[in-house]
């Protein structure tokens, strides 16, 4: 997958390039004052005077008469000329260079009068009229140069035109600075970068500088100093995409003394460089236009607005498996008040039903049971178990938990442990802690090891016999135990929900659910668990009797497509070594078979325990898929039929028992809580990561973080590890007592208003409302910052600071105008979703076609209508407005309002004679990049296909007047 | 299944005893006591009670019981050894033969039960006598009072009357209200039981036209319209009209719910739904004797079931409570009794487990449980035997002296030798036996010198 491009900073490039000479305009001269040129000129006027060598009589009547005196009064006459000239001429070039106003048209044209009083030969000629040429192509460039700074979008239509409104102080305010990132070869690969600086120096930004890695410690050093330098008030970064470094660049415009609203970070590497990498030309040229749209949204752009909020100091983990209850030990170790919560009625998850782990053959329980223990016993963390959570409001460093606890029916502070209560319940049902093997009652405990030790009653079987409270000395037992709800507010969450065994039933041809001596490995690690249903011994289900030989079959339900399941579960090849010599030891006689694709033991020790596996213990392991499994029910007899591919021979075989290693599917609570905590999941099910290189652990949320196999399948070493990653990250987030909040509060013109309240129509946490029949207003509190409203609203009452309509104005315009490409479309991309896919589609190195330019924003709800016949009026062949599926929007609404506003504005434009394909409206979900560059690449054909802008009218117009003549033809 | 035992500690205690028609089973330990009382006569051999999940209640002499063969015996079996005294049996029992009682700390009494429902609109009720005879169970009671007719009708001055009157017994349904209302002329036959399929308490109704003066207040009373009263000539008279009062009880612990008394009220004052909704199925007419064998007709507790005397041998009436007592007696197993539906009558604060309760219903009407989603197997494990081995008997472990006390005396020695020489401990600890052995031997080399 993902070359090392990004991060590689320790291997190739060894040679570190020097920085670029920094160019600096040449207005950063000091600026002439009015005294000085004065002086110069009256001087000049004065020496003129006294030195003409006689002005009527062809140059000879002096002052001083001698012949020696006149040619050392003319010497000095022309040499004081030329360096009055020379002097005063280079004072006028640097103030033309600062700025035209009328005081300096007037001083130059005096300077021009005294030049031609003071010429006298054809060569004073020659060299005046040089002097002149000089000045004036300097004077031009800088008059070029200047236009530049201009904030407002009519210079860009012609640049050469000039702003009658700018002065000095203006553009100084208006300074940007454009910092270009190479990224290694990453982006200076695809792109060639000389090219693109001088685009962008051609639009007149007056700062532009490259970098080689300007994330790195010494580029960040360097983007501040130069920030500085520049005197620029705005900045655009040029570089990789926004969602994985702004956080740093923040920062480092924040040290240089700029609001990092100031700031645009313009992704010319994931969404053009690394997609774009077959057309140098096409990558070049929509860099240019990027930055463009950078420097647009950048011109207008509002200072942030931050607050602090205090941090609650407090951590929720859900779920209490190995990850659970190793980050929950990590953060209450640190002095964090956790909650740990688990949906089930005792800690554990699947570690707490193992036997033996690999590679050393710890005991599992032996190991996660003391760390049970020290998590229902410290005092700081609180243990929540037969616990659901039903909502979760708020969000980074307050979020707002709504938890329903389900009734125990038995004291935790009471109960001894005794076991009277289990002895004694006559109810048996099915014990699914053994997955099917066996039987529990309707009071549970499932182990000796269980943490809480109190059972917990199944009132879906429990029949109300009360015997159990007839025989608990403890007096525990609680038949009047409720369901009880409360509101918890953190900080910060863990997800920890692990997984559930994929089902073999489905893999009919293995007869899982019809032969009971077919197995999973999760079963068979029950049967030789000394506390299982046996006592340890391993039998055949269907009689009991001890195997003779035994036969795994690896990769059932992962790397397949069948089941659509194409991802490797990690950890069932070296449990399958592990169990094999497990049977071995128990039954040393017994044939024991493995059948694998890859034998993946990757971790440390697991290759060592595979060759002893083979060597030592006489395991035979065949490279080959197991075709059947074939099940004489008369008999009791069972027959795998296989294909040994090393030895290329075909196997029956009569085993007594089968076992297959189930891969790992996601918890089925996954889904839920994606949506409860509005965190994507990729799409095998599990939740996506922030990175998958850089932040394992992250999600798209700040606040949110993901511990063991609900991020990933792996196995308890690698879970650990995550884990407490995951706990070190909460500490970070926790110990900053405040983190500042960007307020993306947006601004309400009551003059404006007209009190149609489209605006509470659309708003989904209804943050905006009217009481009373007042105009509405805006609760901070409970704005998600979406700009639904600011959509909304039909006579634009409402801003967004953060993106306000002119910046995306502002940013339309430049992306149509400035792009080279052909046909041109405009494509808005939701921040949470469309963009992610669009980033991730540039990380698996897809290509589509380059003529999509990309505008982010915070929800397609944002954009209205305006916004988007925008584009159309500046020429755009095609506008593409993708997001989150509508269903999974993270605002909940706004990809609603959106693809319903599309739909509207579609209609209309048919109606006015567009072809209402032009305008799209797809979905993506963060992790669909394949999705994502699909659609591009179709809607970029469909335009190709439908032609220009306007090429339907066209067709339309030309038809009609065919139709004309023949009617008249006809009519005759 | 068999039950669990407690392995230490205190066990339960069981016992059963025979108390005046009652088997009275007591399961008790020092925190609860749990007693279950089993009363032999409202029990009907039906088959409810026989789904009990561990198979603790079997069935009785059902057949014989219903031939009059014997008497007073138990109609199930119960097993105290196995019972688990959890009362789903009273649960299910609709006759009520099941008491079950929790005593203790925190014992719950608050059980579901399957019941219909019994309802009675005292604003239709006349009140009249009919239901309380008909009714099966005798959970009816029932006192009326009719104003007599002697004090409703007044002559102006002589008393002369001239008419007819007759009573159509087919309508009639002995409701009595014309007999209270005036027994001089009316004479009601009252039989002891009501039977099927007419359910009429009497066997005639007579008049005594002599008495009669024709003032119709009988025909208006009769909600059947039985009586037809011709007044042809009659002197000038008041007739009043009677006023009925009275009050209807049910007693509702002997209430089976089977709507036989809504059946016959002539004024449908009465509402009832039944426990079980079901169907009685004749399997094997052939075999039935209805003539021969009453055993059906005996044992049916609310009299749904008897002889048609035609061709179709028997009939079973609507207000069968589908208890399937009758397939039970049946010595040729002529009768299939099913089950569809059942009401559960909720008591107050039901508890968590009326969830685990209803799977059981559920049995009793034929619903299979919801798959588990599991792949259920049953685990076999044959025993192992485990053969203890023979300990020998010496004499000389209980011995103190001789070869143990010489023994003792070596591991002293050693000790001190240890205790006094640090180094010499210090050796041990490395490993470096070979010292501590030399000295060993110069000890005793020493002592044989």
């Amino acid at each position: 997958m993902p070359v090392g491009g990004s991060t590689a900073t320790s291997t190739g490039h060894a040679t570190t390039q020097l920085p670029h000479p920094v160019h600096f305009s040449s207005s950063s001269f000091t600026p002439v004052s009015a005294v000085d040129r004065r002086g110069a000129v009256s001087s000049l006027i004065v020496f003129r005077f006294f030195s003409n060598p006689g002005s009527n009589n062809g140059g000879q009547s002096s002052a001083f008469t001698s012949p020696r005196a006149s040619l050392v009064a003319k010497a000095i006459h022309v040499l004081g000329a030329h360096c009055l000239q020379f002097v005063f001429g280079s004072r006028l070039y640097s103030s033309m260079g600062l700025s035209f106003n009328v005081k300096e048209l007037r001083d130059f044209f005096l300077y021009i009068v005294v030049q031609i009083l003071s010429v006298h030969t054809p060569q004073q000629l020659s060299v005046m009229v040089w002097t002149f040429k000089e000045l004036f192509k300097i004077g031009l460039l800088n008059i070029w140069q200047h236009e530049n700074n201009h904030n407002t979008h009519r210079s860009y239509t012609n640049p050469l035109k000039r702003n009658s409104q700018s002065n000095s102080d203006k553009n100084e305010k208006n300074r940007v600075a454009v910092f270009l990132c190479k990224c290694g070869s990453n982006i200076a690969g695809p792109i060639d970068i000389e090219d693109l600086k001088e685009r962008v120096e051609s639009r007149g930004v007056a700062v532009v500088e490259v970098n080689d890695h300007l994330c790195s410690d010494h580029g960040v050093q360097e983007l501040t100093l130069a920030i500085k330098k520049s005197g620029a008030e705005k900045v655009v970064i040029a570089g990789c995409t926004p969602l994985l470094h702004k956080e740093l660049f923040n920062d480092a415009v924040r040290a240089a003394g700029i609001d990092p609203g100031h700031l645009h970070v313009a992704n010319i590497r994931e969404q053009c460089s690394w997609v774009h990498s077959d057309d140098r030309e096409a990558a070049t040229s929509k860099a240019a236009t990027i930055i463009d749209i950078g420097l647009a949204e950048v011109g207008l752009s509002n200072p942030i607005r931050t607050f602090e909020m205090p941090v609650v100091q407090r951590a929720m983990v859900i779920g209490g498996g190995v990850a659970g209850v190793t980050a929950a030990l990590e953060l209450a170790d640190q002095g964090i008040e956790t909650v740990l919560v688990e949906k089930e009625a005792f800690l554990g998850g699947h570690m707490a039903r193992w036997d033996k782990l690999f590679p050393t053959f710890d005991c599992s329980i032996c190991i996660l049971g003391p760390m049970m223990a020290r998590a229902a016993d410290h005092s700081n963390i609180r243990l929540m178990t037969l616990t659901d959570i039903e909502e979760i409001k708020g969000s980074t460093g307050r979020y707002s938990v709504k938890l329903t606890q389900h009734p125990r029916y038995v004291s935790t502070e009471l109960c001894t442990g005794c076991n009277r209560c289990v002895e004694v319940c006559p109810v048996e049902v099915v014990d699914e802690y053994n997955h099917g093997l066996g039987k529990r009652k309707a009071i549970v405990r499932h182990s000796l090891d269980a943490v809480p030790i109190a059972p917990h009653i199944d009132m879906d079987n429990c029949v109300g016999c009360q015997s159990c409270s007839g025989v608990c000395e403890a007096k525990a037992i609680r038949y009047d135990d409720c369901t009880k709800t409360e509101t918890i507010e953190v900080g910060a969450i863990i997800v920890a929900t692990g997984f559930r065994p994929f089902d073999p039933s489905i893999v009919e041809e293995l007869g899982y659910g019809e032969n009971p001596d077919v197995i999973t490995s999760l079963e068979l690690e029950r049967l030789i668990n000394p506390s299982g249903p046996t006592g340890g011994r391993l039998i055949r289900p269907s009689d009991g009797s001890a195997p003779r030989s035994v036969v795994f079959i690896n990769c059932v339900g992962s790397r397949t497509m069948r089941f659509n399941r194409p991802y490797c579960s990690r950890a069932c090849c070296a449990e399958a070594v592990k169990q094999s010599i497990q049977v071995k030891e128990l039954h040393p006689d017994c044939e024991t078979y493995v059948f694998y694709t890859d034998l993946r033991t990757v971790g440390k020790g697991h290759e060592e325990l595979s060759v002893r596996a083979a060597d030592e213990y006489g395991i035979h392991f065949v490279r080959g898929a197991v075709g059947e499994v074939v099940h004489d029910s008369v008999k009791g007899k069972t027959f795998v039929r296989a294909e040994d591919t090393l030895l290329k021979r075909m196997l029956y075989l009569d085993v007594d028992l089968v076992v297959l290693m189930v891969g790992m599917d996601p918890a089925p609570s996954n889904q839920h809580l994606s949506k409860l905590l509005k965190i994507p999941l990729d799409e095998n099910g599990f939740f996506l990561e922030q990175h998958p290189k850089l932040n394992l652990s992250g999600t798209a949320s700040k606040g949110i973080f993901l511990a063991g196999v609900s991020q990933a399948p792996k196995d308890i070493s690698d879970t650990v590890a995550h884990a407490g990653l995951a706990a070190s990250k909460v500490k970070t987030l926790l110990t900053s007592s405040t983190i500042l909040t960007d307020l993306t509060v947006p601004t309400i013109d009551h003059d404006l208003c007209i009190n149609c309240l489209q605006c509470q129509q659309v708003c989904s946490p209804n943050a905006i409302r009217s009481n009373n029949g007042d105009k509405p207003t805006i609760n901070q509190a409970a704005c998600r910052g979406c700009g639904a409203c600011v959509a909304a609203c039909p006579t634009a009452a409402l801003n967004l600071p953060s993106l306000t309509t002119e910046q995306l104005l502002a940013a339309t315009r430049s992306a149509v105008r400035f792009s080279g490409s052909k046909p041109l479309i405009v494509g808005y991309l939701c921040r949470w979703c469309a963009y992610s896919a669009a980033d991730r589609a540039g990380m698996t190195r897809l290509t589509y076609p380059s003529n999509i330019v990309p505008i982010q924003v915070p929800c397609t709800g944002r954009l209205d209508t305006d916004i988007l016949l925008t584009a159309f009026e500046e020429g755009a062949d095609g506008v593409a407005v993708i997001g989150c599926h509508v269903q999974d929007c993270h605002y909940r609404s706004g990809a609603l309002h959106a693809q319903e506003r599309t739909d509207n504005l579609r209609t209309v434009l048919e109606a006015a004679g567009f072809d209402g394909r032009r305008l799209y409206f797809g979905s993506v979900s963060a992790s669909e990049a394949g999705q994502y560059a699909k659609q591009v690449t179709e809607f970029t054909s469909n335009i190709i296909s439908l032609g220009p802008l306007g090429s339907e009218t066209s067709v339309k117009t030309q038809s009609k007047a065919k139709m004309s003549p023949k009617k008249k033809g006809g009519s005759k | 299944m068999s039950k669990t035992g407690i392995t230490v500690g205190e066990k339960p205690t069981i016992t059963m005893e025979l108390i005046d028609g009652t088997l009275k089973f007591v399961w008790k330990t020092s925190l609860l006591t749990k007693v279950l009382d089993y009363s032999i006569d409202k029990c009907v051999g039906c088959s409810l009670c026989l789904y009990c999940p561990w198979d603790a209640i079997t069935i009785g002499p059902v057949p014989e019981a219903a031939a009059g063969r014997i008497e007073g015996a138990p109609l199930i079996n119960i097993d105290p050894e196995i019972c688990t005294f959890c009362g789903l049996c009273d649960s299910a029992c609709i006759f009520r033969a099941f008491t079950t009682k929790y005593e203790g700390d925190g014992a719950v009494n608050h059980f579901n039960r399957v019941s219909g429902t019994h309802e009675i609109d005292y604003d239709k009720c006349a009140p009249c006598l009919l239901c309380a005879k008909v009714c099966p169970t005798g959970a009816l009671e029932v006192q009326v009072d009719v104003e007599k007719k002697k004090d409703l009708v007044t002559y102006m001055k002589e008393v002369h009357a001239e008419g007819s009157i007759k009573v159509d017994e087919d309508k009639c349904s002995y409701c009595g209200l014309c007999e209270l209302l005036c027994p001089e002329v009316i004479r009601i036959y009252w039989s002891d039981s009501a039977e099927p399929p007419e359910f009429k308490p009497a066997t005639a109704i007579r008049l005594n036209e002599k008495e009669c003066d024709y003032c119709k207040l009988c025909e208006k009373i009769c909600p059947d319209e039985a009586i037809e009263v011709k007044c042809t000539e009659a002197s000038a008279r008041i007739i009043k009209e009677p006023k009925i009062t009275g009050k209807l009880k049910q007693n509702d612990l002997a209430c089976v719910k089977c709507g036989l008394c809504g059946e016959v009220c002539p004024y449908d004052a009465i509402e009832v739904s039944k426990p079980f909704s079901g169907a009685v199925n004749i399997i094997k007419l052939d075999k039935c004797d209805p003539i021969g064998c009453h055993n059906c007709f005996n044992i049916c507790a609310v009299k749904a079931i008897y002889p048609t005397g035609k061709s179709d041998k028997i009939a079973v009436l609507d207000h069968c409570v589908y208890c399937g007592a009758c397939a039970n007696s049946c010595p040729y197993d002529v009768l299939e009794v099913e089950r569809e539906g059942y009401n559960v009558e909720k008591l107050e604060e039901a508890r968590e487990w009326e969830r685990g309760r209803m799977l059981f219903f559920d049995e009793v009407v034929g619903k299979e449980h919801p798959p588990s989603g599991f792949f259920e197997r049953n685990i076999i494990l044959k025993a192992e035997e485990i053969k203890p081995g023979k300990v020998r008997e010496h004499s000389a472990w209980k011995s103190i002296d001789g070869d143990r006390a010489r023994a003792m005396a070596v591991a002293k020695n050693l000790r001190t030798m240890l205790d006094e020489d640090p180094h010499l401990n210090l050796q041990l600890e490395r490993g470096r036996v070979d010292k501590i052995i030399g000295k060993l031997k110069d000890q005793t080399k020493s002592r044989e010198k």
